[in-house]
């Protein structure tokens, strides 16, 4: 079947040795590849390999076994492979999750090479998620890597049923919320996440999500710790609902003085690409004034005082749409994954639900 | 160049050329060193240097993604210049599989840096980049990770606080006698397992009498002359090593005749529960009525996750000795005076750990742990995990763009703290060095010196008095180098022997603290490098840089300390070494007394 790949490890010569804690394989509908593990649907009963145990020793001294075997079924979707998704996608393949797709269909440029790690100048021209792809899977043979070419903007609905969390990286808002709906449909966690040069943010939807909350505490007289854990459930909004929110009324002045004014200047972008079909291009006279227009009437609207977001802050933000810097993508890269892998494992606050980034500050 | 082309847009056309040109040190190629050295050669660094005297392991993998399975054994710095070198062909990375201890690693060295990053992951390294760059003069970042939490911060000498202005938590250690006789609870059994029998019996035994007789005093001295006589029969024993019932030998005693010696001193155990011995015998009989059962309910649970059954730990006990004896016997085959030294990561090594501090707890009555458990606490193993590096090494590089544009204000310390959420990345204000710091608020000079020629009285009449102080004049200073006096005015038998014979050599550093009364003078740190000729022919030494200059900071903390009302303090009176605090009316500062306002931390002035 094209595309298919069972999980497999190259134990040299060029010889496949099956693994053998994934019990099936089964071919979905669409001829993709789903790693079913079983009577090991039960945690607790899930082996792990002295090679694993060895391999992942110093995280699952961190987040323990269960977490780690949690990671372990879970299956990724990323898309757009630019700087922010390389790192995303380093970061969850090193910590040993099932499988990942990635999907991007743009190709290979120039100016690529400059925070994109999994790509080399030979692979311009080439498409990015299937030259990325090797690359990836050989920071952890164990992790099944899927690439797809396509643009995601063509896929059904369906197509999203088989990944249990997807992240959009350099997505339009109109994209965003449809995938969105479709991730709430089908009880799917949602993230999405793009880095704009110095700045960048993460909004995510987890619909309901469970998780536990360990707190250290100290025993007086011994030397170990004694950790209390806490169960908590919180409830998402959708990405649509998040944009509308008008009623900042209940935030004191106070508070709003703290609150970075990156969180309206990223609406405002939004509202832009939302009108525009495109993001500002700083050279463009009439998109700037665009821009500073969309600011006041969206400011208004939610009574916020327009001199918490200053033209120069939003004309700045606006000139670094296209760049990617290696340390901010690194930086909101790891925020991500981290979050995304305590998601999966069920463990810690996620974010809840949208995370700015200011790396000037 | 069109990959950098925002980069240039981004960072503006000056700071990116600085970026260009920039010389880079990092020290350390390991979880925060994969993420740095991809960050810097992205980031347009054009001229690396790495140094790293580890191997890779497996267990590195997880997160020092430069190193793949085929690298393990093999030098972390090597492998990491040539994956990154994969992500810009250009750039210039110098890699060194070295200590940065080193003595080629000198003053001169590290001076022709403009920037020198830290990912390293021990203290005692830690220290010493530190120094280097004080007396260097050049700017440090310094940063480090743990779980889920990071920190960044920079270091200037005379800006902010150095390295050693806080101090740092020290490991905890136990008493003697609380690991030999009378342990409590699993660490010490642990500890006594992999620092007394492991060493007693494969390692170089340290000198366990001198440890013995610093803890004597008038109540324990039965019990310190018991531990001496089971320390010197276990070194007899040892001889025995490699005959067929060397292990039972070692059990009997440690297991047995041990505990019932200890039983003998009554009053040990009139408040503590009292130790029972195990039997040899009886451990085999129970180990051969369970190997008839089945063992296969703990069959899905990896064997170093779960707790050992008596008989478990009993047979892997005597299976583990075999195993060090046979390996030890072997190497000394081709050297003598071959010794084992732990490693956490051995198997056999942390099999023999665990089985017997398992048993030693069971005697005592105490918790027994896992291998799992028991390495992390005797391997001192710190959980790391690849997001919280990648945050650190982005924040390390995104400071590193404030230095070089000269923004030091601009720098703050940062951490990753997810547990303070919403802010799970907050930054806080450098803080100023610390007017007590013994280590940044020395003067720092180079001192160029022909080692062979030059002696110490040449150097104390020279460099510290001066030509025109009388020839007879005892110099009233102490010399120190590396934790050791070469001079004091009641220790002068040095004065004669040149440097090279006091081995103080290239790279040393040579603290002089004047004893003088007069309290200005703080203590200087002359960086050692060797020269073999000078201008004048009459000295073998150069000074670089201002002995007689104090950092900014020394008078500003004066400034701090001065009293609000009309009459003058002594400023040094705080400061003084000799003379004790005199506090009349005056106002007292203590460097404890710090409150954190919305600005950062601030000293709070206490007003008597």
């Amino acid at each position: 079947m094209p595309g298919l790949k069972k999980p497999s490890k190259e134990i040299g010569n060029g010889r496949r040795e099956i693994l053998d804690h994934i019990d099936k394989v089964r071919i979905d509908n669409k001829g993709r590849l789903e790693a079913v593990l079983g009577q090991y649907n039960n945690i607790d009963t899930l082996k792990f390999s002295l090679d694993e145990a060895a391999l992942y020793d110093r995280q699952i001294r961190l987040w323990g076994l269960e977490a780690q075997q949690r990671m372990r079924i879970s299956s990724i979707l990323i898309s757009g492979m630019r700087g922010l998704s390389n790192e995303i996608c380093k970061n969850l393949v090193l910590a040993g999750i099932g499988s990942i797709t990635i999907i991007d269909h743009n190709v290979v440029t120039e100016e690529d090479l400059g925070a994109q790690f999994f790509v080399t100048e030979a692979d311009i021209g080439k498409n990015k998620a299937i030259v990325s792809a090797d690359r990836i899977r050989q920071l952890n043979p164990r992790v099944v890597v899927t690439a797809d070419n396509n643009d995601i903007r063509t896929k059904s609905d369906d197509f999203f049923k088989p990944f249990d969390l997807v992240c959009l990286t350099d997505c339009d808002p109109y994209t965003m919320i449809r995938i969105n709906e479709i991730c709430r449909v089908f009880d799917k966690k949602f993230y999405a996440a793009c880095t704009y040069g110095f700045y960048g943010y993460i909004f995510c939807d987890l619909k309901q999500h469970e998780y536990i909350v360990e707190r250290k505490v100290a025993i007086p007289h011994k030397d170990e710790h004694e950790i209390t854990k806490l169960k908590k459930n919180d409830e998402y909004v959708s990405f649509q609902c998040a944009l509308s929110k008008a009623d900042w009324t209940e935030i004191s002045d106070r508070k709003l003085k703290k609150i970075s004014p990156l969180l309206w200047a990223i609406q405002i972008l939004w509202k832009f690409q939302q009108e525009m079909g495109r993001l500002p291009v700083i050279n463009d006279n009439s998109d700037v004034e665009k821009l500073l227009s969309l600011r006041n009437s969206y400011l208004q609207t939610i009574h916020i005082n327009n001199l918490l977001v200053t033209d120069e802050f939003l004309i700045t933000l606006a000139s670094f749409t296209f760049a990617e810097l290696s340390p901010i993508c690194a930086i909101l890269g790891g925020v991500l994954a981290q979050d995304i892998l305590n998601v999966l494992s069920k463990k810690g606050a996620p974010i809840n639900n949208l995370f700015v980034f200011d790396g000037i500050q | 160049m069109p990959r950098f082309s925002h980069y240039e847009a981004a960072l503006g056309s000056q700071l990116f050329e600085k970026v260009k040109n920039c010389r880079v040190l990092m020290v350390g190629a390991g979880g925060i060193g994969c993420e740095l050295l991809k960050n810097l050669v992205m980031s347009g660094f054009n001229q690396i240097e790495l140094v790293d005297l580890d191997t890779i392991d497996l267990s590195n993998l997880n997160r020092q993604f430069l190193f793949q399975k085929q690298h393990i054994k093999k030098s972390k710095a090597q492998v990491a210049r040539e994956s990154a070198l994969k992500f810009n062909p250009n750039a210039n990375i110098v890699a060194h599989h070295a200590n940065i201890k080193d003595p080629q690693f000198s003053i001169e060295w590290f001076k022709s840096f403009d920037i020198v990053m830290n990912a390293l992951d021990n203290l005692d390294a830690r220290r010493h980049v530190n120094t280097m760059c004080l007396v260097a003069n050049i700017p440090l970042i310094e940063s480090g990770s743990e779980g889920y939490l990071g920190q960044v911060t920079i270091i200037k000498k005379g800006e902010t606080e150095c390295y050693e202005c806080q101090p740092k938590p020290t490991r905890k250690t136990y008493p003697v006698c609380t690991i030999r006789s009378t342990p409590s609870s699993p660490i010490h059994c642990i500890v006594w397992a992999k620092s007394y029998l492991f060493n007693q019996l494969f390692g170089i035994p340290e000198e366990e009498d001198e440890e013995l007789d610093k803890e004597l005093n008038d109540e324990n001295a039965d019990e310190i002359a018991n531990l001496k006589a089971e320390t010197l029969a276990l070194k007899r024993i040892r001889e025995a090593m490699g005959s067929q019932d060397y292990p039972k030998i070692v059990f009997q005693k440690i297991f047995n005749d041990d505990i019932n010696r200890l039983l003998i001193m009554e009053d040990m155990w009139k408040t503590r529960k009292q130790p029972v011995p195990l039997v040899y015998e009886e451990l085999e009989k129970l180990k051969d009525t369970e190997s008839q059962m089945d063992q296969t309910t703990n069959s899905n649970t990896l064997r170093d996750q779960r707790l050992w059954s008596l008989t478990e730990n009993f047979s892997i006990f005597l299976e583990s000795i075999k195993r060090l004896s046979t390996q030890l016997l072997a190497e000394k085959m081709t050297n003598p005076d071959a010794s084992l030294t732990f490693d956490k990561d051995d198997i056999d090594a942390m099999d023999f750990i665990t089985a017997t501090s398992n048993l030693r707890a069971r005697i005592f009555g105490i918790e027994e742990k896992t291998k799992f458990q028991v390495k992390a606490m005797a391997g001192n193993i710190i959980p790391a995990i690849a997001t919280t590096n990648a945050i650190v090494a982005g924040m390390i590089v995104m400071q590193a763009f404030k230095v070089l544009n000269g923004d030091l204000n601009e720098c703050k310390t940062v951490y990753c703290s997810p547990d303070r959420r919403p802010k799970s990345i907050l930054s806080e204000l450098l803080n100023k060095p610390n007017p007590d710091c013994s280590v940044c608020q020395s003067v720092h000079v180079t001192l160029n010196v022909n080692v062979k020629k030059a002696t110490l009285r040449d150097f104390l009449k020279e460099v510290i008095q001066g030509h025109d102080e009388d020839e007879e004049d005892v110099c009233e200073v102490s010399v120190e180098e590396g934790g050791r006096i070469i001079y004091d005015v009641e220790y002068d038998d040095n004065l004669d022997v040149t440097f090279e014979k006091l081995n103080i050599t290239d790279g040393k550093m040579v603290k002089v603290t004047p004893e003088s009364e007069d309290d200005e003078k703080y203590p200087t740190v002359f960086a050692i490098s060797h020269r073999e000729t000078f201008e004048s022919p009459n000295t073998w030494f150069h000074i670089d840089g201002d002995i007689t200059s104090r950092s900014r900071t020394q008078v500003n903390s004066n400034a701090h300390k001065r009293k609000l009302d009309d009459s003058e303090i002594d400023p040094q009176e705080e400061s003084s070494r000799k003379r004790p605090a005199v506090i009349e009316n005056e106002v007292i500062v203590q460097d404890d007394d710090l409150i954190m306002t919305e600005d950062g931390p601030q000293r709070l002035i206490v007003i008597d």
